[in-house]
């Protein structure tokens, strides 16, 4: 009997994928346009703006997988300070300033011109800075108690990262976005795996802006409505991060 | 709640025997969750200029308090049967039912008493059409605001020339929905559709009948653009990874290749225990046509490669169907 049910699956897989005539593609026409990532934070000694370019969907990357975009404009600009942002010299397409002093709450603008004029402008608002309330570093908990922070003003979102030590297996380190919330409990975040007495666990926050969130969502909900940026893709973003804390769980 | 009445009325034309049949109906609903009362009413009149050849026409509103809301992202997920994990939504608050207004002109023909012929036109109008994204389609809770509200049409004609057990027809149909400000094709705006269906009994108890179907492509939203997505650790402000996202182009602007496929079926009738059963094999699109569910692009080859998903193979089968 499990040898006709094997012929009976292999005749469904047989054929399950093939080719599409190119009489069928679509015949929209697309232009490339900019593409820019940048998330500046006040934790950063280096702020960074990748810059590339999108493509035909018909189209290969040109060289490999790194396809910057050389010699293009790149100014971030406050109230306070413009700075223009250099290419790194082993980097093509990115840009760096390690004078950029990010400041929460404060507006940054972006400012990127391709070699072709293509011009590119975003602005972000850097949430304020805040604290992990509870526990406190060093302390014992239960998988039953619960994280606990300061609400960052201007986020949209929090992401946390968590990184566990047992003495049954090596560091484990993750990161998760959870959402416009204040706080969590321990089991709720180490879902994936049961938390056991003398497991040591350390912790961050940060606290994301609207634009690096909807970013982040893009995988999941598709490109439309979630790009801030004038005349091209990607995102300029920032975040702030909170205190790091280990605890170590009790019994 | 609802109520409905209906008033046929038969007008015999003696001298040319011919005659006018009308038919009345009015329903009406309570909408509990509204808390109103809604009317649809209907009309159909059917006039014979011949024993053999009539003309019908007809007229209806009509309502409706639940529905499953379409889903706007993604050709896979309109495409497949994703409504399974979806439930119907009971409409109120801030969602009125659905309405639609049926136009229906026929004109039908026999040519004898098992053979005749139709032509049917119609325009409809639908209001109220719902629609939610995928991201909020597995919420807990989906509150009223996540559903776009819009409307559409459809009109088309279908020729449909039966005789006994065998039918061969033809529709040509348009749909269109608007959501939000874009007018668009949906993913189940087929333009030509083709049935031929032909049934035949032999040796007293056994049928053979074999059915072949075309229709030309359905629309989905294609990709046209693509970026990567930076897969970036904000704790280490380093880029890690990316992969590929895509720009999609005009919504339901481009449609998969035609469907078609022929099934063949031979049966044969008995009876087990005084109960009348009947044997058959069946097979399923006989000629392995692939035809496709839904397709994506694939990068690794260069140029890249549009896939399609194909849908069922050609599928044997065998079994006993009991009638009780």
């Amino acid at each position: 009997m499990e040898r006709y049910i094997w012929l009976i699956v292999l005749v469904i897989l047989y054929g399950c994928e093939q080719p599409i005539r190119p009489e069928y593609y679509p015949q929209e026409k697309y232009k490339k346009e900019p593409n820019v990532f940048s998330v500046i934070s006040p934790e950063y000694f280096r702020q960074k703006v990748f810059v590339r370019w999108s493509y035909k969907v018909t189209e290969s990357l040109p060289s490999g997988e790194w396809t910057g975009v050389s010699g293009a404009q790149v100014v971030v600009s406050s109230d306070e300070q413009e700075v223009t942002f250099n290419e790194l010299p082993d980097s093509p397409g990115v840009y760096a300033s390690e004078s950029l002093a990010v400041k929460s709450q404060e507006v940054y603008s972006l400012k990127v011109v391709y070699p072709d004029n293509k011009k590119v402008t975003g602005t972000t608002r850097v949430p304020s800075e805040f604290h992990i309330l509870n526990p406190a570093d060093g302390d014992s908990v239960s998988a039953e108690d619960t994280l606990v922070w300061e609400e960052s003003s201007g986020s949209a979102s929090y992401l946390i990262k968590h990184g566990i030590a047992a003495y049954d297996t090596i560091f484990e380190e993750d990161w998760v976005e959870i959402g416009n919330v204040t706080s969590i409990s321990f089991s709720i975040l180490f879902s994936h795996r049961s938390l056991v007495e003398g497991d040591t666990l350390w912790l961050q926050i940060a606290a994301i802006d609207r634009n690096y969130r909807d970013y982040l969502r893009i995988p999941s909900c598709g490109t439309e409505g979630l790009i801030h940026l004038n005349g091209g893709i990607g995102v300029f973003g920032s975040l702030t991060m909170s205190n790091s804390i280990i605890v170590i769980i009790k019994e | 709640m609802s109520l409905y009445i209906q008033d046929k009325y038969q007008v015999p034309h003696p001298e040319l025997a011919s005659g006018w049949v009308r038919n009345i109906g009015l329903r009406l609903d309570y909408w509990s969750r509204g808390k109103e009362c809604k009317l649809s009413p209907r009309i159909g009149l059917k006039y014979f200029l011949r024993p053999d050849f009539a003309v019908k026409s007809a007229w209806g509103h009509y309502y409706q308090f639940i529905t499953i809301p379409s889903i706007k992202e993604g050709e896979i997920f309109e495409k497949l049967p994703i409504s399974v994990f979806q439930s119907w939504r009971l409409l109120g608050g801030k969602l009125e039912p659905l309405n639609a207004s049926h136009y229906i002109l026929e004109v039908e023909k026999w040519f004898s008493e098992a053979t005749n012929f139709t032509a049917e036109s119609y325009y409809k109008e639908m209001r109220n059409l719902l629609e939610i994204s995928f991201g909020d389609l597995f919420s807990r809770e989906i509150k009223d605001e996540k559903f776009t509200v819009g409307k559409g049409y459809g009109y088309g004609i279908e020729f449909l020339l039966k005789s006994g057990n065998r039918w061969i027809s033809y529709a040509y149909s348009i749909t269109r929905r608007k959501m939000g400000n874009i007018w668009f094709a949906p993913p189940h705006d087929r333009r030509h559709s083709f049935n031929i269906n032909f049934a035949h009994p032999f040796w007293d108890t056994w049928r053979f009948g074999v059915i072949w179907m075309y229709g030309s492509g359905l629309p989905y939203t294609g990709k046209i653009g693509k970026y990567q997505w930076m897969e970036f650790d904000p704790w280490a402000n380093e880029m890690e990874w990316w992969h590929w996202e895509y720009i999609r182009g005009r919504r339901g602007g481009v449609r998969y290749p035609p469907y078609h496929r022929m099934d063949v079926r031979v049966s044969k009738d008995f009876k087990f225990k005084g109960v009348d059963c009947a044997a058959y094999l069946q097979v399923i699109n006989v000629y392995n046509h692939k035809n496709i569910l839904f397709c994506y692009w694939d990068n690794s080859t260069s140029p890249p490669t549009l896939m399609g998903v194909t849908m069922l193979p050609i599928f044997p089968s065998v079994g006993i169907r009991v009638n009780f």
